[in-house]
């Protein structure tokens, strides 16, 4: 073992103002061409439909790994140990290639058949329901904000360390760019923006797997310290099953099932059903950009999840052969915090900027797709389609989406400065596992088949949602033990026991909503076949 | 060699191959266009009256299209 007992370089504050400044003009000139290519509706929610293949692969990867993939999950690997890395088989083979080969394809197309703008206007449109639009767009309005919050907080909380900020003037600056671009320049600027901030971060994430393989003496050395440190597992994460850094928890153990069904089915599989994802596929031309993107989309979530759970792991080889204690106790108990730490301490002065610069870039890259997001839930599901009952002006579309991404901005901020600490990750899965149990059955089976029916569609995104977040609520003990609300009224965290008690939302509410839809299709009247002929023209019932 | 056990040695081979998956599927795919769909949205006005979205998926292709929605198409069909 060679970590190397001496803490990273002091950072020169005017080196660092000068590159991140240097990187606020590139993200603005980005951001203004966004602006100036925006004429319509369609430039400002879908970029025009025209984005380069790797532009668009490069955005999406940039809107899926956030702070929260970066500092929570690298943090909550520091933690847990390298089996996270079935989150990076998950986020790499379920999360680009099928979603981009087996589900983005007949997005694009129906999407592109139906004019539709926004995942909530997808669903409706192929359903010909209003109320799935604005269910979709409320569920999003009432949900997205959490995660969104997650990502500001983590982006926020590396700033407040760099630059010696308080929390809510870091957390208050940050907010602030990143809606001016969006409002500004839609869906354009987010992409343009998001591929500068993908190619920072995977640089500056390469460039971390390199050093701080560098730092524990190589991959074999750093695995075999690692492995050793197995005897050190702290007592509270021993007896509920953790065994050690280099091995998955006991199988059936409390910890193994939040691993497994939280950590890596909520996220790995429910990036399925993001809406800010689902977008991306319908910014493209044709299924051929598609499949370019795959290349670029695969490689670079490999990077970005890979390293970050590997990082987090080894950064407790270097604090206990520096400090004499594991990484998370060194971040003062803060999984959130070990990330930060980590680089402040074991990384030289010049990579701490870039570092800078790949948070940063992780951090507002999400955050824009979630504000451009929400606004759309708010402006044109919410508003144009439920309020206005689809009569709005066309081109009110954008003026309310815009009011849309201020009212996003606002109810983030609020929720990030009150969110407690350690939440990253936690938020970031109870998102994707509710996402997942309300829209994929409907979504999935609005791409490949006729038989699903608008009443079908509709109990199970009902029916799921509400599962979901009952669970939360009543059942996961973690998460309802946050909310309180289950103690407050029957006395207890959670209503059921052991292992439920450790199953993640996802789990509980996915299969849920699947019988649901399936069983309500089964008697319920088909949709218009006219419609189903737009929508599947290939397939015949 | 990596000293990790199998579950997690067997995790990371998995990630390595879908990510040589994708870029082959990416360099092989690189031309297919296996997506006959037309590349061209109705236009905006066409949303709540259904007409030119029937017309779109008869498949008829962008000149067509570009008459009946008094939109000029041709450029981005040709990407």
């Amino acid at each position: 073992m060679s970590a190397q007992a001496v803490d990273g370089g002091a950072v020169d504050p005017g080196v660092l103002a000068l590159v991140t400044a240097g990187y606020t003009l590139a993200v603005a000139y980005l951001a203004f061409r966004g602006y100036r290519t925006t004429r319509s509706s369609t430039d400002y929610l879908l970029a025009g439909r025209d984005v380069h293949p790797f532009v668009m692969a490069l955005s999406y990867g940039a809107t899926f790994i956030s702070t929260a993939a970066v500092v929570g999950f690298g943090g909550v690997a520091a933690q847990l140990g390298l089996g996270l890395l079935w989150l990076t088989f998950l986020n790499v083979f379920v999360g680009i290639f099928l979603a981009f080969v087996v589900l983005g394809k007949p997005t694009r197309r129906i999407g592109l058949r139906l004019d539709a703008h926004t995942f909530p206007e997808f669903l409706g449109r192929r359903y010909q329901s209003t109320f799935i639009q604005v269910f979709a767009g409320l569920a999003i309005f009432l949900l997205m904000p959490l995660y969104a919050a997650a990502v500001l907080r983590g982006g926020a909380e590396f700033l407040r360390s760099v630059f010696a900020l308080d929390l809510t003037v870091a957390t208050l600056l940050f907010a602030s760019v990143v809606a001016i671009y969006v409002i500004v320049g839609g869906l354009r600027a987010v992409v343009l923006t998001d591929a500068l901030q993908a190619a920072i971060m995977f640089v500056g994430m390469l460039v971390l797997l390199a050093l701080t393989f560098a730092r524990v003496g190589g991959p074999a050395a750093g695995t075999r310290a690692l492995s050793g440190l197995s005897g050190q597992v702290p007592e509270a994460l021993a007896s509920g099953g953790m065994v050690g850094w280099t091995s998955m928890p006991a199988a059936g153990s409390p910890i193994w099932y939040a691993m497994v069904t939280t950590l890596i089915l909520g996220v790995g599989v429910g990036v399925l059903a993001q809406p800010q994802l689902v977008v991306r596929f319908m910014t493209v031309r044709s299924g051929r950009e598609l499949n370019r993107a795959v290349l670029v989309g695969g490689v670079f979530i490999l990077v970005m999840t890979g390293t970050a759970f590997t990082v987090g792991p080894l950064s407790n080889v270097y604090f206990m052969e520096t400090r004499g204690t594991l990484a998370v106790a060194a971040a003062g108990g803060n999984v959130d915090g070990v990330i930060p730490l980590f680089i402040a301490s074991a990384m030289p002065a010049w990579f701490v900027v870039l570092f800078t610069l790949t948070l940063l870039s992780a951090a507002m890259s999400t955050i824009s797709s979630q504000f451009h997001t929400i606004g759309t839930a708010i402006g044109r599901d919410l508003y144009e389609r439920g309020a206005a009952g689809g009569r709005g002006p066309q081109a009110g579309s954008v003026v309310a989406t815009r009011v849309g991404v201020v009212a996003a901005f606002a109810i983030t901020l609020g929720l990030a400065l009150s969110l407690p600490a350690g939440i990253v990750a936690a938020a970031t899965a109870v998102f994707f596992g509710t996402c997942a149990a309300a829209f994929l059955p409907a979504y999935v089976g609005g791409l490949f088949t006729r038989r699903i029916t608008r009443v079908g569609a509709i109990a199970g995104m009902v029916t799921g949602f509400t599962t979901a977040v009952l669970w939360l609520t009543f059942a996961q003990a973690s998460n309802a033990r946050r909310l309180l609300l289950s103690q407050a009224v029957f006395g207890r965290d959670s209503l059921v026991s052991f292992p439920w008690s450790a199953i993640d939302p996802l789990v509980a509410a996915l299969p849920v909503s699947l019988v649901t839809t399936v069983v309500v299709s089964r008697f319920t009247r088909p949709l218009d076949a006219d419609h189903l002929d737009r929508c599947l023209p290939g397939e015949r019932s | 060699m990596l000293d990790l056990d199998a579950s997690v040695m067997l995790a990371l081979a998995l990630s390595v191959a879908s990510a040589v998956l994708c870029v082959g599927y990416g360099l092989r795919r690189w031309h297919a266009d296996d997506d006959p769909a037309p590349r061209t949205p109705p236009s905006a006005d066409s949303l709540e009256t259904g007409a030119t979205m029937r017309v779109n998926a008869d498949g008829v292709d962008s000149t067509a299209r570009a008459d009946a929605d008094g939109v000029a198409s041709t450029e981005r069909d040709g990407g």
